[in-house]
């Protein structure tokens, strides 16, 4: 005897009802899961799962490349042998938890301005502080603000209607979100109107 | 070179930046013939990774044309179409020697806790992505894999990280014949991780996710049972019963930081940032999946920590498998999946939008627009 539950609350009680039933992975074969939702689909799951083409292609441990997770190696240093060290151009951030720079890193964007001050206290602490990750953070955001100001004055202002593609919003939308959009601008033109009428009938009222 | 470059939280752009160089000699620049975006390249533009510096340009899966080699690169020569793993790694160090190309020591200075990363923010090395017309490719004689002629590039595009990474995740579940896998989210690697869990042997798989045309895609793609959670008063109950009361026996987060599905978590993570985004998938899967058994992370989440059931963790007795895909490891046996027919990488790509259309291309991923499963970006012509 197990339990049959509905599970889908906008639809059914959340009242258990009893019924009859074998074990859900000896049912589930042919379908008959003991307690599904409405909403759980098998349609594309054959009723026998070693029909699925390709099925237990890797069963045998042996033909699953990242088992086990390590090879058996023979090197004891963190770095290995290194043969050539990429030289900085530009000031690059380094983990306290690393005993110089890699090899090899990138240097996409230096740090600069208050931003570049926050990193450089943030680099000071170890990967497992909430300070330094907390300050990058920050450093973030102000990075943001500087980078708009900087870009501003260069000549390349933010263009947030682009930079985010609202347009594709409503380029993309299916049917039901071009409806919920309308709803809404018809909801925010209402209640300019309104506003705007309260002004006016307020203003004939002092008047 | 035209790439894009990160503005702010939901804000990218296309921008003129200089081509990159050769900085070491077993670098190689790398033209790209195509880019992809990946669910993780959405934590980036929601701004939820740690030191992601406004300028950046993202992008992690990518294929190319070699267009010219350090000189210490001996396996590549100008001319070469390569498909370019997401580790930058050198393939020497104690980690790599050890197969670990995703905790690579020797390419990323700003932290010990990640490999170095195209793309993915300062804090995972601080290097340019490949959503550009060019990229630079450190450890060209270890990384790079040139495609082989039977492959096509779509699905040689989704071996740079998607596949892999859901190949990964099921091998990671350690899945034995006949088990119970439930995973968590319906993107690319879902999808992936779904149709891989039957190569290792599972006996039932099941996705949950809140999108339906996404369930409906990976239904048949897997196939797998599908169940929208927004439906379920709780998911985890809704495990428990539907596995007599046992629970699943391996489940897999494989939507990371970016998920919905509790206020708590998304007020915590998305507006006030007091952890590294919304850890409800994980709360789910740990919660789930029955005692003794395997819960495998593979979504990505930032520094510094997150609000999980550990104490359940433990209680329950889980074993917990995490770590990047080393994606040179997979890619041998891959190749053999996809020329066996086991799996057709490319069936997943849904948008396809030239690179100055890029910030449409964010929108259209990250707001779930249009079908969206993946999208990709074509920089120059192949």
């Amino acid at each position: 005897m197990t339990i049959r539950y509905e599970e889908d609350h906008r639809q059914h009680s959340t009242r258990p009802t009893r019924t009859t039933v074998d074990s859900a992975h000896a049912k589930r074969t042919r379908g008959e899961d003991p307690a599904p939702s409405p909403h759980h689909e098998f349609n594309g799951v054959p009723a026998n799962y070693r029909e699925i083409n390709g099925w237990g292609a890797d069963l045998d441990p042996k033909n699953r490349p990242s088992f086990p997770m390590e090879y058996p190696s023979d090197v004891k240093t963190a770095r290995g042998p290194v043969k050539h060290w990429q030289q900085p151009h530009t000031k690059i951030h380094q983990s306290n938890e690393h005993p110089g720079l890699t090899p090899v890193f990138g240097e996409a964007v230096p740090p600069h301005g208050l931003s570049g001050l926050l990193r450089d206290y943030a680099y000071q602490y170890g990967e497992g502080t909430t300070r330094h990750w907390m300050t990058l953070m920050l450093a973030d955001r102000v990075d943001i603000v500087e980078s708009m100001v900087v870009d501003a004055f260069r000549g390349r202002p933010d263009n947030y209607v682009k930079e985010k593609a609202w347009s594709a919003k409503i380029k993309y939308a299916d049917a039901e979100q071009r409806r919920r959009y309308l709803y809404y601008g018809a909801a925010a033109l209402g209640a300019i109107a309104v506003g705007i009428t309260l002004s006016r009938v307020f203003a004939d009222h002092e008047d | 070179m035209r790439a894009m470059t990160y503005r702010g939280p939901f804000r990218v752009r296309v921008e003129t930046k200089p081509d990159p160089e050769i900085l070491h000699p077993n670098d190689a620049i790398v033209r790209v013939t195509r880019a992809a975006i990946c669910g993780s390249d959405i934590h980036l533009y929601h701004g939820l990774m740690a030191d992601t510096r406004v300028g950046q340009t993202f992008g992690h899966e990518f294929i190319g044309v070699v267009e010219e080699v350090g000189p210490e690169v001996d396996n590549l020569k100008a001319g070469d179409k390569v498909l370019v793993p997401f580790n930058v790694c050198c393939g020497t160090c104690y980690f790599c020697s050890r197969g670990l190309y995703g905790n690579c020591h020797n390419t990323n200075p700003n932290a010990t806790a990640v490999g170095g990363i195209y793309g993915y923010s300062h804090t995972c090395g601080g290097y340019d992505g490949g959503q550009a017309e060019y990229v630079r490719v450190p450890f060209a004689n270890f990384g790079p894999t040139i495609i082989p002629d039977d492959i096509d590039d779509d699905d040689a595009l989704m071996l740079t990280d998607a596949l892999p990474t859901g190949y990964h995740a099921a091998q990671m579940g350690d899945i034995q014949e006949g088990q119970t896998v439930v995973i968590f989210g319906a993107g690319p690697v879902g999808i992936y991780a779904a149709r891989c869990a039957w190569l290792m042997g599972a006996g039932r798989v099941i996705v949950t996710d809140h999108l339906d045309y996404r369930l409906e895609f990976v239904s048949r793609y897997g196939p797998a049972e599908t169940i929208n959670f927004t439906h379920l008063k709780d998911p985890v109950v809704y495990f428990k019963k539907i596995t007599d009361f046992v629970g699943p026996d391996v489940c897999i987060d494989a939507v990371g930081c970016d998920a919905s599905g509790s206020m708590l978590q998304a007020l915590a993570g998305f507006h006030l940032k007091l952890q590294a985004g919304n850890a409800v998938a994980l709360h789910w899967a740990i919660n789930s999946v029955r005692k003794g058994g395997t819960v495998v992370i593979i979504g990505a989440y930032g520094p510094p920590y997150n609000l999980v059931p550990i104490g359940s963790a433990m209680n329950k007795g889980l074993t917990i498998h995490a770590n990047q895909a080393p994606v040179k490891r997979q890619l041998p046996r891959l190749f053999e999946h996809i020329r066996n027919g086991y799996i057709k990488p490319s069936e997943i790509i849904t948008h396809r939008f030239p690179l100055e259309d890029i910030a449409e291309a964010y929108r259209v991923f990250t707001s779930k627009l249009d079908g969206c499963i993946k999208p990709i970006v074509m920089p120059t012509a192949a």
